[in-house]
């Protein structure tokens, strides 16, 4: 009990310490906002998963996204499916430009966010808070949802 | 018109009628495609598999690999609503999903991957060998691509192809990646019905 309380207090201290961080990211203000963004579902058992969204960039000069993260997930990564004749290939991108006065959407078939080492099975519904960084220093938070994908029958345990 | 002349012209035509109706020359022809044929893997509960244990089913062949974030998810999802529109039919169908990265793609994890999905499906893995003799038969193919500034260290590169075999366990139609549940369920009703019951 004690230690479950030392426990959740522990938590509620790191939650209050790191919860402002992102917040003194967006300082730096940005033009740049992220509208439908979504995680696809996880099954049981399994650790990888990605995030699409649309980028949208309000500003007169290009943006990119150089970095993202999540308390969900291990790591994040930015990759790009490519298509070529018949394969696909999947492959790391250094950023993701956000054209000036323009948008970029990140979405199956084309450039994500790669989620590896998932720590619990997403489901359907769940809101999840994604931290992207822009080459400009400024941080977004970005809200979003994770959704099934058709046929997808929810993690079962 | 004789008699025997009107006699002869209802045997004609009764004959052509008979032809037709079991030749059905209206029916474009589903070939046999040179691909494919029999293989053995191990599946996704760790048993030894064969193909030709599926005799009497259609079935759907791709290969792909778990940490694949679009291709795999998404061929699988469409196949699991191709499977709702069967409706009964389904039953008749069966999915092979055939791994391209058998190091990292255990029994286990391609079990966690079906597991998610409504729909009848295998998934196979093996020896690299085993599985390239597989991917060689049916002409698909695939590259390892090494990504060491990924914590995927590598990804794979791989043919998107849905291969179609009937109940006999020939190959009779491919699908490209951007095929339409529509075609595919079309597809499946052809090579049901080109091979009777």
């Amino acid at each position: 009990m004690m230690r479950s309380s030392f426990l959740s207090g522990a938590l509620l201290l790191t939650a209050a310490v790191c919860a402002p961080l992102p917040a003194f990211g967006q300082a730096a203000s940005t033009t740049v906002t992220v509208r439908d963004a979504w995680i696809r579902e996880t099954p049981a058992g399994r650790t990888v998963t990605a995030a699409f969204m649309v980028l949208e960039n309000a500003g007169a000069a290009a943006r990119s996204v150089v970095k993202a993260s999540a308390e969900v997930a291990e790591t994040l990564e930015l990759h790009e499916m490519k298509r070529d004749g018949a394969s696909m290939s999947m492959s790391p991108v250094k950023a993701i430009e956000v054209p000036a006065k323009g948008n970029v959407e990140l979405r199956p078939g084309g450039l994500h966010v790669m989620m590896f080492g998932v720590r619990k099975p997403l489901a359907a519904g769940e809101a999840v808070s994604l931290v992207l960084t822009l080459d400009d220093g400024s941080v977004v938070t970005v809200p979003a949802r994770v959704r099934a994908m058709p046929g997808m029958q929810g993690p079962r345990p | 018109m004789t008699r025997a002349g009107r006699w002869g012209a209802t045997v004609v035509v009764a004959a052509v009628a008979l032809w037709a109706l079991v030749a059905r020359p209206w029916a474009p022809t589903l070939p046999v495609l040179p691909i494919g044929g029999e293989f053995a893997l191990t599946d996704h509960n760790g048993a030894p598999f064969r193909l030709s244990q599926l005799q009497g089913k259609v079935v759907l062949v791709f290969f792909g690999y778990s940490m694949c974030p679009d291709v795999c998810p998404t061929t699988l999802s469409k196949l699991s609503v191709v499977a709702r529109r069967l409706g009964d039919d389904a039953a008749k169908v069966k999915t092979l999903y055939v791994t391209v990265d058998p190091d990292r793609d255990t029994p286990s994890v391609l079990k966690a991957d079906l597991q998610s999905f409504a729909l009848d499906a295998i998934g196979l893995t093996g020896p690299r060998p085993a599985v390239d003799s597989v991917v060689k038969k049916f002409g698909a193919s695939y590259s390892l691509n090494p990504t060491p500034e990924s914590v995927a260290k590598y990804t794979v590169t791989h043919t998107t192809t849905l291969y179609a075999l009937d109940v006999r366990g020939r190959a009779r139609m491919t699908f490209a990646y951007e095929a339409s549940v529509e075609e595919i369920v079309n597809g499946i009703r052809r090579i049901l019905a080109a091979d009777g019951p």
